[in-house]
């Protein structure tokens, strides 16, 4: 849709005379033909609307989708959802194009070539289940169910996966938070018992109101949102975010301030856009808490930046000041500043001084702010839990933390799901292994890879970038019952992920999966990949198994609201091609591994017990919403406050409940597939504010957040009387017993033990904050980050609708011509997509390129298009077409996540481009694995750009 | 009174996620390389002032439509009484001239709707039917405000249903209580290219009127 008058102006000469023109009826026909009208009453026609969930994406909006004859044809956002409120983004509405792709994986198969040769022969479901069965069964009884790794990938619809996996005796289980943003979660984990800090901006709310009654509150109350290294408007996962930001601008005149290097599209509607260096989000956030502490007067309205009502819903602060303060001592040996200083920070982030005092100010001064950092900020960065842990103290501090606007974990108010069908409870299992001769009895948990294993053993997120590792050594277990066992990695299980590509540097990977022992067999001896998704990953695979694509199975959202939500994800159409649902493909392997002999799977925990997957998700539900009756207004105020919640809020609005006292649980009548489905598909419980404390008192309630004192900790292991506390204190525990052995991880950055309260460390390849890197500097001028755009991940680049949308830097159509089968819409006949073979000219369609700041690309005489090599100190390199312009810090280069490089035809049209797209994880040092979690450095990386 | 449908886009409320684009490509069975809704993205400024712009553009539903009166066909397009201006696909034959008569580029040639008229009836004083089937030539299509769906009462395009920063809202100019005319009376709100006379009926909240003008710039490809 370009302005183009040159027909247009041949027509002016008779547009002079339009307006008498239609004063003779001819430019305003009165009334639809009856044909007219009669072909517009078919095309809507008669549809069966089902509520669903959109599980293309992690932020899993509510969605109505209308169906035809059993084909999706339509697709809204679902209005009773509140965390989209009836709206579907881009990537919702485009479903159909990925449910009906002729990309698909379609049946079973199983490889007859060499691991990432991609020839596989097509084979029943029995032939498949049978050959995975088989294996699995020798390994269990060769080296142990623990050999097995279940990697689930996506986190929807892993529990039948983890309940399978957990009963055949591994704890090995894991998805995508792994490689997602442990270091951002961990100051939330650690303080509070949560995870992710969101402004309080999802609108509508339902509030209790005095008089008893329960209304949606639409009202926006937020003044001051600072994101940091956050990019809701295009990576999406908290999706009220988008309109939330916006909304609250618009309507309250909050003011938006974005952290980024690159102008994201979220910056772009910044009030504030502040570019610091990569990897400085720590450095900024520590100089902020010490100005705020600094400057801090309570006698001045203007500079009344701390409200210390804070202490008494918290424990732990002045041990924290204390080790925060011991800091502003040192010198830095990068700069010879005192640490947290305001010279200090401008220093390391290229910041200017007054740009921090500035932001330290407004957000001291201005309330309610939230201060929210993300995936691309401490997420990706190996000193992220600096970051994230400063990230809560200033929230907390300044009185923002789960106040009407301000700032709320939604990890620990969102409805709890899952319960026993996820089948955690067969990991306390007793099992037996022979270590030094000796017989040892533990639990199945104690064979855990990482919480017991040598390396990260408070990787409770897990440490999926170190399985490459783990398949070619083999696990060491140095703590807990099983100490000084080894073991192998002989299977691994992957479905709906791709860590060949994803899981930290693609060739790392592909290496450990091809790697033969010394009689020339793999290492790993069977690789499954189970996907809707004929992803790299299935290259590799032994066995690949098609599973039913979001629109074809049923679970529940994983949703991230400011209070307990929780909706039904519908299967919408029976599971195309040869797909299977994973209840199905749980009860089919068990079957097989019990009909094999493993007397640890029995038909009444698995196929006996689901007969269908509505079974599974009923059970699921049963301990929802789980959450506490906390917080002001109190959700129900007619039950006993600090009691947990459970059940439909219909049974508990009607006082259909029973009290147990001894428990503190009031039970109504519990959650079904079949109260939602009447219900909109949604179960919405009632919003509160300031759950720690007491609705009537000024004191805390003791039953929120969930710590181990139920108050907000600024310590993590401490001891009063006989009594131990904290969110480190277990896993010190384990240190100790073991004599004192420090992990791999702690060792690294000089730690014996997890530290008790505040600690500092420097991230890594970063030339201007850690000494160690300085000499790069010169040869390698640029720091290299990642990011997602929404429309740029494996499932969205199939999409043919996303790829006629540009998004920031980092997918633009700068394509070669190229032909691929896509699927087109079709407006006449029965079936809402066809496969059409399509050719594309250039610079029509996007792809993964390589973006840069315009004056940067000037002096290397690069101008938009060109293609060039980037390459870091470790020889390794990747190839792209640049994209500049003045959205990027100078000195920083950005590559979207897994958006070029493609190498798997699964991918459409995005493998067309494969070899002039850039692959950023080619570039991720492998061996930059987070000291606490063993979480990938992704964004800790120097480059250097030359023309191709 | 009859009614006068508008489509009013607030650009302060508008996040760039191209939800319009492709829920309009959802709705209406809209072919990949042609939009009846799209978005515009433009990058300006140097660093540390750098801009991007989002600008949607659907068809205006001009209340002096230049894309009528060319049309050879009497009745194949036309503004219907709800001031939308339509195509009926049983009249139609393909002839284009409409598409390039919109300055604003909101017209194509739907590649898999074949035209139902017989374009021989017209042949005579319409060269570019000259010779050719119905079933060779396709018809035009354009943004219609989802009329199927109004047709059906429901007074929401697709675009706006899913408009994920509720950005854009639809309803009748003639009803001063509706949402569109309250925003129009007490927001300032600019059209795209007033000057071409058309009179268009998609009113932009443009705090940044830059916004307007990058989404003609070059960047735009």
């Amino acid at each position: 849709m370009q302005i183009s008058r040159r027909v247009f102006l041949k027509y002016s000469g008779a547009l002079a005379g339009i307006a008498a023109l239609n004063k003779t009826g001819l430019l305003s026909l009165k009334h639809l033909s009856p044909s007219e009208a009669e072909a517009m009453q078919t095309a809507m026609g008669k549809y069966e609307v089902k509520y669903t969930a959109d599980a293309m994406c992690p932020a899993e909006c509510g969605l109505e989708m209308w169906v035809k004859d059993g084909k999706i044809a339509k697709i809204y956002g679902n209005k009773a959802v509140p965390m989209n409120a009836g709206t579907a983004c881009a990537k919702g509405a485009s479903g159909q194009q990925l449910v009906y792709s002729p990309y698909r994986l379609k049946y079973p198969m199983i490889r007859v070539g060499k691991r990432g040769e991609g020839k596989f022969k097509r084979v029943t479901w029995d032939e498949a289940i049978d050959h995975i069965g088989r294996k699995l069964s020798d390994i269990k009884k060769k080296y142990g169910a623990e050999s097995v790794i279940m990697d689930c990938g996506d986190v929807t619809d892993r529990d039948q996966y983890y309940r399978l996996f957990f009963a055949f005796g591994t704890p090995n289980c894991t998805e995508h938070g792994a490689i997602c943003d442990t270091p951002r979660r961990h100051g939330p984990k650690l303080m509070v018992g949560g995870k992710r800090w969101e402004p309080d901006i999802m609108r509508p709310q339902l509030v209790r109101q005095p008089d008893g009654s329960l209304k949606k509150d639409y009202t926006y109350r937020t003044k001051l949102i600072v994101y940091n290294g956050w990019n809701p408007f295009v990576a999406t996962r908290i999706y009220y975010e988008q309109r939330g930001t916006v909304g609250a601008q618009v309507e309250n005149g909050c003011k938006v301030v974005v952290i980024d290097p690159s102008l994201s599209n979220t910056a772009a509607r910044a009030d504030m856009w502040l570019s610091p260096r990569a990897g400085t989000d720590g450095d900024l956030f520590g100089a902020m808490l010490r100005y705020i502490l600094e400057n801090d007067n309570q006698n001045d309205p203007n500079k009344k930046y701390i409200d210390w009502s804070f202490k008494k819903y918290s424990v732990g602060w002045d041990e924290f000041e204390a080790a925060f303060k011991s800091w502003w001592a040192k010198k830095d040996p990068i700069n010879g500043l005192s640490y947290f200083s305001l010279d200090w920070a401008a220093d390391r982030t290229g910041l200017s001084r007054g740009q921090i005092e500035e932001l330290s100010h407004l957000f001291g001064s201005t309330k309610p702010a939230a201060l929210v950092w993300g995936m691309q900020s401490p997420g990706h960065h190996y000193n992220g839990y600096c970051a994230s842990i400063l990230g809560v103290a200033l929230n907390v501090v300044t009185g923002n933390f789960d106040v009407p606007g301000g700032v709320i974990d939604t990890e620990i108010t969102k409805a709890s799901k899952g319960g026993s069908a996820t089948g955690g409870f067969f990991k306390d299992r007793k099992v037996k292994r022979i270590i030094g001769g000796k017989e040892v009895e533990g639990k199945v948990g104690d064979l855990h890879m990482d919480l017991f294993g040598s390396k990260f053993p408070a990787a409770w997120d897990d440490s999926v970038a170190d399985y490459p590792n783990a398949f070619m050594e083999g696990v060491d277990i140095r703590y807990g019952a099983f100490r000084g066992h080894h073991y192998p990695i002989k299977a691994y299980v992957l479905r709906t992920g791709n860590s060949v590509v994803t899981g930290s540097a693609p060739w790392k990977w592909k290496a450990a999966i091809t790697a033969k022992d010394k009689s020339g067999n793999y290492k790993l001896e069977l690789f499954v990949f189970i996907d809707s998704l004929n992803l790299e990953s299935a290259l590799y695979a032994d066995v690949i198994l098609p599973e039913a694509s979001y629109a074809e199975r049923q679970s529940l959202s994983d949703i991230y609201p400011s209070h307990a939500v929780i909706y039904n994800r519908d299967a919408v159409i029976k599971p195309l091609h040869e797909c299977k649902k994973p209840t199905e493909i749980m009860n089919m392997l068990a079957k097989k591994l019990s009909e094999l002999g493993d007397a640890d799977i029995k038909g009444s925990d698995f196929w006996e017990k689901y007969k269908t997957e509505e079974d599974f998700v009923n059970e699921m539900l049963s301990v929802s919403p789980g959450r506490h009756n906390v917080g002001t207004p109190l959700p129900y105020p007619q039950y006993p406050e600090g009691y947990q919640i459970i059940g439909t809020p219909e049974s508990l609005e009607k006082g259909e409940v029973t009290i147990d006292h001894e428990k503190k649980v009031i039970k109504g009548k519990p959650v079904t597939v079949e109260w939602l489905r009447s219900n909109n598909g949604v179960a919405i419980w009632p919003m509160s504010w300031r759950r720690y404390k007491k609705v009537n008192a000024e004191e805390p309630n003791k039953a929120w957040p969930y710590t181990s004192t139920k108050l907000i900790e600024f310590k993590w292991d401490w001891k009063e009387g006989d009594k131990r506390f904290g969110q480190y204190k277990s896993h010190n525990e384990k240190i100790e017993k073991a004599g004192g052995e420090v992990p791999k991880g702690l060792k690294e950055i000089g730690f014996d033990r997890f530290p008790s309260t505040f600690y500092w460390f420097e991230t890594k390849w970063n030339p201007y904050t850690n000494t160690a890197y300085k000499k790069y500097a010169k040869d390698y001028p640029f720091q290299l980050i990642t990011g997602r755009v929404h429309h740029a991940m494996s499932g969205t680049q199939m999409v043919p609708w996303l790829g006629e949308i540009k998004a920031e830097g980092t997918w633009q159509p700068m394509n070669k011509e190229f032909e691929a089968d896509v699927p087109e819409a079709m407006p006449l006949g029965d079936d809402p997509m066809k496969s059409v073979k399509m050719k594309f000219k250039p610079n029509s369609y996007s792809v993964g390129t390589i973006w840069m700041n315009i004056d940067d690309a000037k002096k290397m005489r690069l101008k938009n298009g060109d293609l060039v090599v980037v390459e870091n100190p470790l020889g390794k390199s990747t190839k792209g077409k640049i994209f500049a312009s003045g959205g990027m810090r100078p000195g920083v280069i950005k590559i979207g996540f897994a958006t070029g490089g493609r190498f798997s035809e699964g991918l459409g049209p995005a493998y067309k481009s494969r070899q002039y797209t850039p692959s950023h994880n080619d570039l991720v040092d492998p061996d930059v694995l987070s000291p606490i979690m063993g979480f990938p450095g992704y964004a800790d990386m120097i480059v250097r750009v030359k023309k191709a | 009174m009859s009614k006068k449908y508008a489509l009013l886009v607030d650009l302060r409320k508008c996040i760039g996620c191209t939800s319009c684009q492709v829920s309009c490509k959802m709705e209406n069975s809209v072919p990949i390389g042609h939009f009846r809704a799209r978005v515009d993205f433009a990058d300006t400024g140097d660093y540390p002032k750098a801009k991007r712009h989002f600008f949607p553009k659907l068809c205006n539903n001009c209340e002096e439509p230049p894309c009528v009166l060319p049309c050879p066909v009497p009745g194949a397009t036309y503004k219907g009484e709800d001031g939308v201006v339509m195509v009926n696909r049983e009249l139609c034959i393909g002839c284009g001239r409409c598409v390039g008569a919109c300055p604003y580029g909101a017209r194509f040639m739907h590649p898999h709707i074949p035209v139902k008229n017989d374009p021989a009836k017209f042949a005579k004083d319409v060269p570019e039917v000259k010779g050719k089937k119905a079933k060779d030539l396709r018809v035009v299509d354009k943004c219609d405000y989802c009329s199927h769906r109004l047709a059906q009462g429901i007074e929401e395009p697709a675009c706006v249903r899913n408009c994920v920063g509720i950005a854009r809202i639809f309803g009748d100019l003639n009803d001063p209580n509706s949402e569109v005319s309250k925003l129009k009376a007490s927001v300032k709100t600019l059209d795209w290219h007033p000057e071409y006379g058309t009179k268009p009926k998609t009113p932009y909240i443009a705090p940044d009127k830059e916004a307007l003008d990058a989404a003609d710039g070059k960047l735009n490809g």
